[in-house]
């Protein structure tokens, strides 16, 4: 695969991703990030530093988030492009396809997205209640579901259109930048407790 | 949570022999799994927290788990095995190309769901904070593995 930073686009992905979800809860207190993996004896303080850097982080503005969402979505669709080799004929027929996939996706990313500041600031205020601790589990193990049906149907779109092992490279481009992605969130996210 | 990495990799190895390295000797492949579980389930135990009464009801169905999980782990090992000894052999036919998606494909919509039934079941015997903090422990695992495969496994040409 000519490489471009998966790890890249991953981060930008991430901190689009909290940027999109905080700007829905608009209204409602400063939101933290998720904080990184404490010691409970930390976990007060560095909760604190939290939401004072999300304030700040929250200052930027609308503008810069849909430039930096705009140019994450451009660097994986020349990732893309470049692994592809497309002819003429299958481009023309490929990149509706693969556009409309990406708006899908992007609906799994802000479900994602808002459940993750949902989770930060429960995590915030204290130990999570059990109503909560369900609520945000089945988001997340509805989203991955949605995600691989997504898949699935984008998948079998693509077969009757360009030849079957250009869909298989596709799937696992699609696999290695999602497994990146991830791969950050469960890193940055921290246990519940 | 303590020493993550250290497990994808070894999980990454068991994969990387179990499915080019056919070599090995079965003695050694199976001394390697068995080292995994059990470093797999110490970080389980160690960022669990359970009282006596959860922990008796939480490590069978655990086991349970495990035990599917790596029904999993097999199929993931002849899709791989299959798709190398496909590749070395020159361009991918399309029939071959189709049958590796959907196979690979399905192998996650299994998964996905066997993840949601375990956290049914534990739902009922734990409380919901130790379900969520024992599924996120899982998908970490299971994130590490899938994203050292994607990265190990060339792209079809």
């Amino acid at each position: 695969m000519k490489t471009m930073g998966l790890g890249v686009i991953a981060v930008s992905f991430v901190i689009m991703m909290q940027g999109c979800a905080s700007s829905q809860s608009k209204g409602q207190p400063a939101t933290a990030a998720p904080p990184q993996g404490y010691s409970s004896a930390q976990h007060e303080k560095a909760a604190l530093d939290d939401m004072n850097r999300a304030r700040t982080a929250r200052a930027g503005s609308d503008k810069n988030l849909e430039i930096l969402m705009q140019k994450v979505r451009a660097d994986k669709k020349l990732l893309v492009a470049n692994n592809m080799d497309l002819t003429d004929a299958e481009s023309r027929k490929f990149w509706p396809i693969y556009d409309e996939y990406q708006q899908k996706l992007q609906q799994i990313n802000q479900r994602l997205g808002s459940t993750i500041v949902e989770y930060a600031e429960a995590y915030n205020s204290g130990p999570l209640p059990d109503s909560k601790a369900e609520k945000l589990m089945n988001q997340v193990l509805d989203a991955e579901e949605a995600e691989v049906k997504l898949k699935q149907s984008y998948a079998e779109k693509l077969e009757g259109v360009i030849p079957e092992r250009k869909v298989a490279r596709y799937i696992q481009i699609e696999n290695k930048i999602r497994a990146a992605v991830y791969g950050v969130l469960a890193e940055q996210i921290p246990l519940a407790y | 949570m303590k020493s993550l990495p250290i497990l994808a990799l070894i999980g990454t190895v068991m994969f990387s022999t179990a499915a080019l390295a056919q070599t090995a000797s079965d003695t050694n492949v199976e001394i390697l799994k068995q080292k995994i579980k059990a470093d797999k389930k110490m970080i389980i135990s160690q960022n669990m927290d359970l009282t006596n009464t959860e922990a008796e009801q939480f490590w069978p169905i655990y086991d349970s788990f495990q035990k599917d999980l790596e029904g999993i782990n097999q199929r993931m090992v002849t899709t791989i095995k299959d798709y190398a000894n496909t590749v070395n052999k020159g361009p991918i036919p399309e029939d071959k190309a189709r049958k590796l998606v959907n196979e690979a494909l399905a192998e996650e919509e299994d998964e996905v769901k066997m993840k949601r039934s375990y956290s049914e079941k534990l739902q009922n015997v734990l409380p919901p904070p130790k379900v969520a903090r024992y599924i996120q422990m899982e998908t970490k695992i299971r994130s590490l593995l899938r994203r050292e495969l994607a990265e190990q496994i060339p792209l079809i040409y």
